[in-house]
């Protein structure tokens, strides 16, 4: 066993970090309105770090871990996962993400199978807690994959999924770590406060075994560890949670940004637990 | 004996209350704030506000010649439930009346009261509260806002933030220093003022709840020297008497018990409930422990007693609630439960919101963490 992260996957890291840039998604002042975060500029600059290629379909999924983690620090659009991993948008219980102008979708099947399907129905956008562009229509199924081709898709896109939920618990937590250190009440830095350490605590457990979590997929053989994302998803909840807690009301306020994190761990997680569902 | 069954006046008054609530539904439905506002209890409408007050809901528990209807704590809690199931927007009302306006019919002099309360009981007069300060949070103590007295006024210079409904207020209530000796609990008091006053400039700005909070810069604001509540220097009394009012939540658990008969019935609809009766069950008997948390802080009110601990648990009880109800509801019912902000959605799309705003109800008010030292400090006398 080895706990330390190749030069290699460091490297690929750096690019889609660099590709990543200062990227922020299109601010939503007015919240519960339809917004899609959705982005063609910034899939551009990540294909061309290789980003689809060197992991999609591929049995060293090492890329999609250091990717995912940039992606989910930047609370980048979760469409380039389920594009490169999937082939298209994802679509489970009548809905798609990222799915307003998809003209084909990948739809989760019983015992891990995957197809791709089209829409059958004018796509309506559905308001939402997070930007992820949700639409409710109707699909028809098409081409069921290959058990093979479908369990190799599964394993990607949950690699990758895994390290996204990993990279917005692990900025979730720099942030607030830094706000501890910077904040004083009570004559000193909040961070020196023992309830205030013992949140950042839980968080950084948390945070340490999600992304060991991620990693690991690497080299796992199931298409999809349902119960490693199930409490990926959950964990990373608790942990953008305990963020604003510790943020105080300035985290409330949507200008410092903190909300983006809270607002897709939920929305990653109840997307993950679906596709869970569909595949079981 | 302990009898915690509704009177037969308890009865007829929440659904004298139901009814009322009823009848604003249009107005509400017209409002887009309303349908993104994922906290009732922050919601802002001057119109319900005015509404309230001309069917005489405001000051209820203030004498008649106020313009009160004489009734409890308790009473104006189970009133104050019956308005959150209806998803009324509150924040006008809860800081006009239960938080402030308890506190001036305290500690405010007779001529305040006479000025102040019967236009606030008629939702003519709406306030809002400057306590917090960027450097004063948790350590509401350590705030710098200062007052100088000047012949019969106070001139007054310092910055609040985070001020609910000042965007909409007539009036503001503020904590401000009076003292340059005295340090932290010592030297603050608290003055009352017109939000246009010359020198006061509001600033609001977007939440994660789906509302504003405020921003009140104060600059040379001139205040009468009459509108000083309660002592010079003595105002750490009169703020953490506001603070008990404040933190029985009941609307928030009215509201709460909305949310978890729509997920019950939804889960029923869509054949779910059968597997998630164990947490519906749990979730109902927490909503059932943090209503009487709530009427007991209330009922310690009413008769006059120490109530910061148990109105320190009334308030915690309900703000992790509303967390966990938000988290439940999202998992229980799938990706329908991230939708947001949308009256034709499941739930009227309240969930999502419920989940944005809920993460607000420990911090405002006291956070998780000063509540549970006021808990542990006041109820069980640790030190
Ligand atoms: C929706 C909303 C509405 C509000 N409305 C108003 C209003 O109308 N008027 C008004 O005056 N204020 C208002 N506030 C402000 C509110 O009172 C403060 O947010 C609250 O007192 C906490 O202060 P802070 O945000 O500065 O957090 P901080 O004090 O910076 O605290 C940050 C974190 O540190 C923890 N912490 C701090 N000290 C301790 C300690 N001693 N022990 C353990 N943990 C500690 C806190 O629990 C919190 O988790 C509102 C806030 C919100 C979110």
């Amino acid at each position: 066993m080895r706990f330390d992260v190749s030069d290699e996957h460091r490297l690929f890291a750096d690019s889609v970090r660099s590709a990543i840039g200062d990227w922020e998604p299109p601010r939503d002042p007015d919240l519960g309105g339809w917004h899609d975060d959705r982005d063609d500029a910034l899939a551009e600059r990540l294909a061309a770090t290789g980003w689809a290629e060197l992991w999609a379909g591929s049995d060293l999924l090492g890329p999609a871990v250091a990717g995912g983690l940039e992606l989910g620090r930047a609370v980048a659009p979760a469409c380039l996962i389920d594009e490169a991993a999937l082939g298209a948008p994802l679509a489970v219980e009548g809905r798609a993400r990222h799915g307003l102008q998809a003209k084909s979708l990948a739809l989760p099947l019983r015992r891990g199978g995957l197809a791709l399907g089209t829409p059958t129905s004018d796509p309506q956008p559905e308001l939402s807690l997070d930007g992820s562009g949700t639409v409710l229509l109707d699909v028809s199924i098409g081409g069921e994959l290959e058990p093979v081709a479908a369990h190799a898709c599964w394993s990607a896109w949950s690699a990758a999924t895994l390290a996204y939920l990993a990279g917005l618990a692990v900025r979730a937590l720099e942030l607030t770590v830094e706000h501890a250190r910077t904040r004083e009440q009570f004559g000193g830095p909040i961070a020196a406060i023992p309830a205030v350490q013992s949140r950042l605590a839980d968080a950084a457990l948390a945070v340490d075994a999600l992304t060991l979590l991620a990693w690991s997929s690497i080299s796992d053989e199931r298409s999809l560890p349902a119960p490693e994302l199930l409490w990926a998803g959950a964990s990373c909840c608790e942990v953008t949670a305990s963020a604003h807690q510790v943020h105080g009301a300035i985290g409330f306020a949507l200008e410092t940004g903190l909300h983006r994190y809270y607002r897709r761990a939920r929305a990653m997680h109840t997307w993950t637990a679906a596709v869970c569902a569909a595949t079981h | 004996m302990m009898d915690l069954a509704f009177t037969d006046e308890q009865v007829a008054l929440r659904s004298e209350a139901h009814t009322f609530s009823e009848s604003l539904r249009p107005l509400l439905v017209a409002d887009p704030e309303w349908q993104r506002q994922g906290m009732l209890s922050d919601g802002d409408s001057k119109e319900v506000t005015r509404e309230l007050g001309r069917a005489g809901w405001i000051g209820m528990t203030w004498r008649r010649d106020i313009g009160g209807r004489g009734l409890s704590h308790v009473d104006a809690a189970l009133v104050e439930d019956m308005f959150g199931y209806h998803w009324l927007p509150l924040s006008l009302y809860l800081l006009s009346y239960k938080t402030i306006g308890c506190a001036i019919e305290r500690f405010g002099s007779p001529e305040l009261k006479e000025r102040l309360l019967p236009p606030i009981a008629r939702g003519e007069l709406t306030f809002c509260q400057g306590f917090s300060e960027p450097g004063a949070g948790s350590d509401l103590a350590s705030l710098t806002s200062r007052a100088v007295r000047r012949g019969n006024r106070f001139v007054v210079h310092g910055h609040k933030i985070w001020t609910s409904s000042a965007w909409l207020a007539d009036w503001i209530y503020l904590a401000v220093r009076t003292s340059s000796r005295a340090t932290r609990h010592r030297g603050i008091s608290v003055l009352v003022a017109p939000i246009d006053t010359p020198g006061i400039e509001v600033r609001r700005f977007p939440v994660l709840g789906g509302g504003y909070l405020c921003e009140v810069f104060l600059d040379g604001v001139e205040v009468e020297a009459a509108n000083l509540v309660g002592e010079l220097g003595r105002g750490w009394e009169v703020v953490m008497h506001t603070l008990d009012f404040e933190r029985i939540t009941a609307e928030k658990l009215g509201g709460l018990a909305w949310i978890l008969d729509g997920l019950e019935r939804r889960l029923a609809e869509t054949d779910r409930l059968e597997q998630a009766w164990r947490r519906i069950g749990a979730l109902r008997g927490e909503l059932a422990g943090a209503r009487l948390l709530s009427l007991r802080a209330a009922d310690l009110l009413d008769r006059g007693e120490p109530a910061a601990a148990a109105s320190a648990m009334a308030k915690l009880a309900g703000a992790r609630l509303a967390q966990r109800l938000a988290r439940e509801a999202i998992d229980l019912l799938g990706l329908e439960g991230l939708s947001d902000g949308d009256l034709t959605a499941p739930l009227e799309g309240r969930v999502g919101g419920l989940y944005r705003a809920s993460i607000g109800s420990t911090i405002s008010g006291g956070s998780a963490e000063i509540l549970q030292i006021v808990i542990a400090r006041r109820g069980l006398g640790l030190r």
